[in-house]
């Protein structure tokens, strides 16, 4: 017992939990420019704004472990918010119902057509984003149509406590697919198949199920953002979800999840997008120009897969 | 070559001359002069963008970054018009080159995905176009104007810009040994690599080569429109990319050519320009390119699938 406390490497622990170290680097530094980064009220507002695109990295983040990808989540949201604005009349649970399982409906297509014809899932979802946002393009006939019944509002702002639903809604998710991920035979699954597909096959693993369910899953979560996002916006657009697909899948590779598969958890992604949702509110907050922040999202990308590249091979040649 | 095997191997070719026909069956001024004409002018800009992501295509690469890069160059390009007209055309060429070997070194010095790569690098471009000019801006010379009313046999020169680029692209291709090692690394990267291909080099000129072709695609857009756009750029990578994958370039890599790409700019472009005679409205064309992209995708896996079967069939 001893001898195993002492070979914990502190280096490789840090390395392996860097994003909170990024997360407290980022909180000191802002609160001491600016003492109204952390005011209950501020939080608030990151975590309300984490809580819809939040869901979104749920589904990426088990997509990335298991070795896929998926550039049509955006799309998947924008159409379920439209979905969600159009069907109002016809109450709130038959166009909550009718949303999300429309988004679902997509994950399928999206995983069944990597599956089945065998392409990589990036160009797969390329073109069914483009087909999805062509949808509500042509839908919304590409203008701004607003939602007609006031009460589906509450679905996402009712509060409970001093804090929204949607809040409490997105942290149940993430504790129920972390559970399932790291608890459930489907979850180790993902990380098998993730980590080396082939072997997964050889152990008679159903691989083209697991990974169909994967993508039909994302799609699940991508739709309840996009109701989220109608009843808090209460517009149907097909610029929603535009930046989504390159937002969500930075916040999982900050949050210290490797695109080459097979490990990773959902707190990582959860904790990575906190990261850039604080870092977007600390810009705001600190009057950059919007554009300069979307430069930093890019090439913070760039630098953490750099960063992850020459570890990852240090590791190696070890 | 018998003519049915002829017509077997350009199926693409088959494809656009079909396309072409019913188009202009069905929409009777599509014979028209000038839609032949609109339909060049409009591919000749993006058309060049298209073919420079063919050659990163080949390699077994993608580019996501061109539609910003583009954005990029047209306010860059007519900025630089301000100083100098010669510093219009020049600027955007030697920062392109500068794009290209920062995405190239990205992918080969970090053993990077390049689609991860460039969807960071896309958006860095984009916010700095905004950030650089963040409206419209009007070209003050009348250097640009002498670009886009010069023409030759009653066609602009920038389709024959075009038309030579391709040419040129084509022969790089196929005639040198950068071209040939394109090809092989995007067939099989591991077995390039074996036979002592430097990889990393055709990479990172692939990416380069690319990148001058979208400021060429900037400054041509630029001189015929007559403006620069910060935001010109948005959703080029989307229509460049079905482009390509319509001149059946293979997403996998180590198949197609720049010719075959310029039939696919064609399709694309006579595909679009038939709804806008149908009187089909705008917002379909996400849809339709949208769907091109996975006809096409799954069309090429189905080749692949044959030709796996049927090793040296006329399919490979």
């Amino acid at each position: 017992m001893k001898g195993r406390l002492r070979q914990i490497n502190y280096r490789q622990a840090i390395s392996d939990n860097r994003i909170f170290v990024f997360i407290v680097a980022l909180f000191v530094i802002v609160q001491a420019i600016n003492p109204g980064f952390i005011t209950a009220n501020n939080v608030k507002i990151i975590f309300q704004n984490l809580s819809i695109e939040g869901m979104v990295a749920i589904g990426m983040a088990m997509l990335i472990i298991l070795g896929e990808i998926d550039l049509s989540v955006g799309a998947i949201m924008s159409v379920s918010c439209c979905v969600s604005i159009y069907l109002q009349p016809y109450g709130i649970l038959p166009a909550i119902l009718a949303s999300i399982g429309i988004g679902t409906l997509a994950g399928f297509l999206n995983g069944a057509l990597v599956v089945k014809s065998g392409v990589s899932s990036l160009p797969i979802t390329l073109g069914t984003m483009g087909l999805m946002n062509g949808i509500v393009y042509v839908v919304t006939e590409s203008q701004s149509v607003p939602g007609t019944n006031k009460s589906f509002l509450y679905v996402a702002d009712t509060m409970i406590g001093g804090i929204n639903l949607v809040i409490y809604l997105f942290i149940a998710l993430v504790v129920v697919f972390e559970f399932v991920l790291q608890k459930c035979y489907f979850g180790r699954s993902i990380m098998a198949v993730g980590g080396n597909r082939f072997a997964a096959e050889y152990v008679g693993l159903r691989v083209d199920r697991v990974r169909v369910l994967v993508f039909t899953l994302t799609g699940l979560l991508s739709s309840i953002a996009g109701v989220m996002t109608a009843a808090r916006y209460n517009i149907a657009s097909g610029h929603i979800g535009e930046q989504t697909a390159l937002a969500v899948i930075t916040a999982v590779l900050i949050g210290g999840i490797s695109l080459s598969g097979g490990e990773g958890s959902i707190t990582k992604a959860f904790f990575g997008y906190l990261f850039i949702i604080s870092l977007q509110n600390a810009m705001r907050l600190l009057k950059f120009p919007p554009d300069l922040s979307t430069i930093i999202t890019g090439a913070l990308l760039i630098v953490i897969l750099a960063i992850d590249a020459v570890t990852i091979r240090r590791n190696q040649f070890k | 070559m018998r003519p049915l095997q002829f017509i077997r191997s350009q199926t693409q070719l088959v494809i656009l001359v079909v396309v072409f026909l019913i188009c202009a069956a069905v929409v009777p001024e599509f014979l028209n002069e000038r839609t032949v004409l609109n339909i060049l002018k409009t591919v000749a800009t993006s058309g060049i963008v298209a073919i420079g992501l063919s050659v990163v295509v080949i390699g077994g690469n993608l580019d996501l970054s061109v539609g910003s890069v583009f954005s990029l160059m047209c306010v860059v390009s007519v900025k630089m018009q301000n100083t100098s007209p010669w510093l219009g055309l020049i600027v955007p060429i030697v920062l392109a080159v500068g794009v290209g070997a920062l995405n190239g070194f990205l992918v080969t010095r970090f053993r990077l995905n390049s689609i991860i790569v460039t969807l960071g690098t896309m958006s860095v471009w984009a916010g700095a176009a905004l950030l650089y000019s963040p409206t419209i801006m009007t070209v003050p010379g009348t250097f640009y104007e002498k670009i886009s009313n010069s023409a030759f046999l009653g066609i602009p020169t920038y389709v024959y810009v075009f038309f030579a680029a391709a040419i040129v692209l084509q022969v790089v291709l196929f005639k040198t040994k950068f071209g040939r090692s394109l090809f092989f690394q995007g067939v099989n990267p591991e077995a390039a690599e074996i036979a002592g291909i430097n990889k990393n080099r055709s990479t990172i000129l692939s990416m380069v080569i690319c990148s001058i072709c979208v400021a060429i695609g900037a400054i041509l857009q630029t001189s015929r429109v007559g403006s620069g756009y910060p935001i010109s750029g948005v959703g080029l990578e989307f229509s460049a990319l079905t482009a390509v994958l319509l001149g059946g370039v293979s997403i996998a890599g180590g198949k197609g050519s720049a010719l075959r790409t310029v039939i696919g700019v064609l399709m694309l472009q006579v595909i679009l320009t038939g709804m806008i005679l149908m009187d089909i409205k705008h917002d379909w064309q996400s849809i339709v390119k949208g769907a091109l992209i996975l006809v096409a995708l799954t069309l090429d896996a189905w080749q692949q699938r044959a030709a796996a079967r049927n090793p040296g069939g006329l399919a490979a």
